[in-house]
């Protein structure tokens, strides 16, 4: 779901007014994303999840006391409280909120979105598994280890061009068998 | 012409930039720039088609790291010959070492008189051990919207598990199931109540029907469970069969999966009654 302004404004004064679907559609909106930064920022899954939760129950606390000075830019005022809370806990290493029981909103994480989640790394295992080894290993150097295309050539006796293409076309595989194996 | 705005500040991210910069990529293996890092995650908080890469690129990292794990070879110094016989040679040190330390040990105390000890040899774990089962965890999930009937009993049933009361839970689930039987957690989670309270025969019909309803995210703890109920059963091969569709998944469950099939290897090898 892309956030216009209108949309934005209209869920955090639906928020504001205490509807409960509003807030589970800010959860289902944003506990990926806010999941996405905090492993990127942390390198720590079990960390991220109750990090999720910290980030999302202070927002819905903040809308909740109509606390958005800018109703229009939701995403933004989401996006930079998790920045906040994710560097605080980097530079710290303990959370905001320690382990409260955020009633009613216990658990932030949505059972669905995980269980799909966990579906779509099964399909990525079986895509991964059937890519050419090359593929596989300039894949890997990529995502894994970190390393340029220049840094993969030398390695691999490639070109650096050669490592492009190929990397771009074992992607686009991924995302087509993904794609495959999602249709019912 | 006027340069595009991503152009001009270097923090501005729009989804033609994150394309052509390669971004998504970058950000996943952690080359980005704090500023390009900050200015990428706003975006992305706004933008579904870009969320979407950077949930694909994920997965796709996490699988390739999984592979990595398993198909990267040794580095260059563990592969020569001679690093090898400098191991072995280590190794036979310390047996003997530890046997004389044991030996040592053995010897009576002057003036105090102990027991004959059985000699130190390793222990084979037992087929009745192999098949211990720890709960597997469950997390509540508080979800705002009204949840239908078989939601309320898996919640009601999920209270008694939580609880240690498998016998409560498993009840509970039965009904659940019985309500819908499209759910894979109902079924897995009847499975492990029924293990944990020493019903192996309704664990294992509970654990496969988790598995006919093919790929979620139980599968793979449904095939590692119905392993264990096998054992407990004292159904070696039945266990084994599904001991190696778990590591075949690949998945959190590789590595416990290859500890027990060594162990049920290392059980036939004494040649103790099992199947």
């Amino acid at each position: 779901m892309d956030f216009s302004a209108d949309a934005s404004a209209a869920l955090f004064e639906r928020i504001r007014l205490g509807d409960a679907a509003a807030e589970e559609e800010l959860v289902q909106s944003f506990g990926g994303r806010v999941f996405a930064m905090a492993v990127a920022r942390t390198r720590d899954r079990e960390a991220s999840r109750d990090l999720v939760q910290d980030v999302l129950w202070a927002v819905v606390q903040a809308l909740r006391g109509g606390q958005l000075r800018a109703p229009d830019k939701l995403a933004a005022f989401v996006s930079g409280t998790a920045r906040n809370l994710i560097n605080n806990y980097c530079r710290t290493r303990t959370r905001a909120l320690p382990d409260v029981h955020h009633a009613p909103v216990s658990s932030m994480a949505d059972a669905s979105q995980m269980v799909e989640d966990q579906q779509r790394a099964l399909r990525v295992r079986r895509a991964v598994s059937e890519l050419e080894s090359d593929d596989r290993r300039i894949l890997m150097l990529t995502l894994v280890d970190g390393l340029t295309p220049g840094e993969i050539a030398s390695r691999l006796r490639l070109s650096p061009d050669v490592v492009r293409q190929r990397k771009s076309r074992a992607i686009k595989k991924v995302i087509a068998m993904l794609a495959e194996r999602s249709r019912p | 012409m006027t340069e595009p705005t991503a152009h001009r500040d270097p923090g501005a991210m729009d989804c033609a930039r994150v394309v052509r910069d390669e971004v998504t990529e970058q950000y996943v293996s952690g080359r980005l720039s704090e500023v390009d890092q900050a200015a990428f995650e706003q975006h992305y908080f706004q933008c579904a088609r870009c969320f979407e890469e950077l949930r694909v690129y994920r997965l796709l990292r996490t699988e390739l790291e999984h592979t990595a794990a398993s198909e990267r070879p040794l580095p260059r110094r563990f592969r020569r010959p001679w690093f090898w016989s400098l191991a072995a040679a280590a190794v036979l040190v310390a047996s003997v070492l530890t046997w004389r330390q044991v030996r040592i040990s053995e010897l009576p105390t002057p003036g105090v008189s102990s027991p004959a000890q059985p000699t130190e040899q390793a222990r084979v774990v037992s087929l009745e051990e192999l098949s211990a089962v720890t709960p597997p965890p469950y997390q509540a999930v508080t979800l705002r919207s009204t949840p239908d009937a078989a939601t309320r009993r898996f919640r009601e049933a999920m209270v008694h598990y939580q609880r240690g009361d498998y016998t409560g839970s498993a009840q509970r689930l039965t009904e659940a199931a019985k309500l819908d039987a499209s759910q894979p957690h109902t079924h897995f989670y009847l499975g492990a109540s029924h293990l944990l309270s020493g019903n192996a025969d309704e664990a294992i019909n509970a654990l496969q029907a988790a598995i006919k309803l093919g790929e979620s995210g139980y599968l793979e703890e449904s095939h590692f469970y119905l392993a264990k109920a096998f054992l407990r059963k004292r159904q070696v091969d039945e266990a084994r069969a599904e001991l190696l569709k778990t590591v075949a998944l690949k998945g959190d469950r590789e590595r416990d999966a290859r500890t027990l099939l060594e162990a049920l290897d290392a059980l036939r090898r004494t040649g103790a009654e099992i199947r």
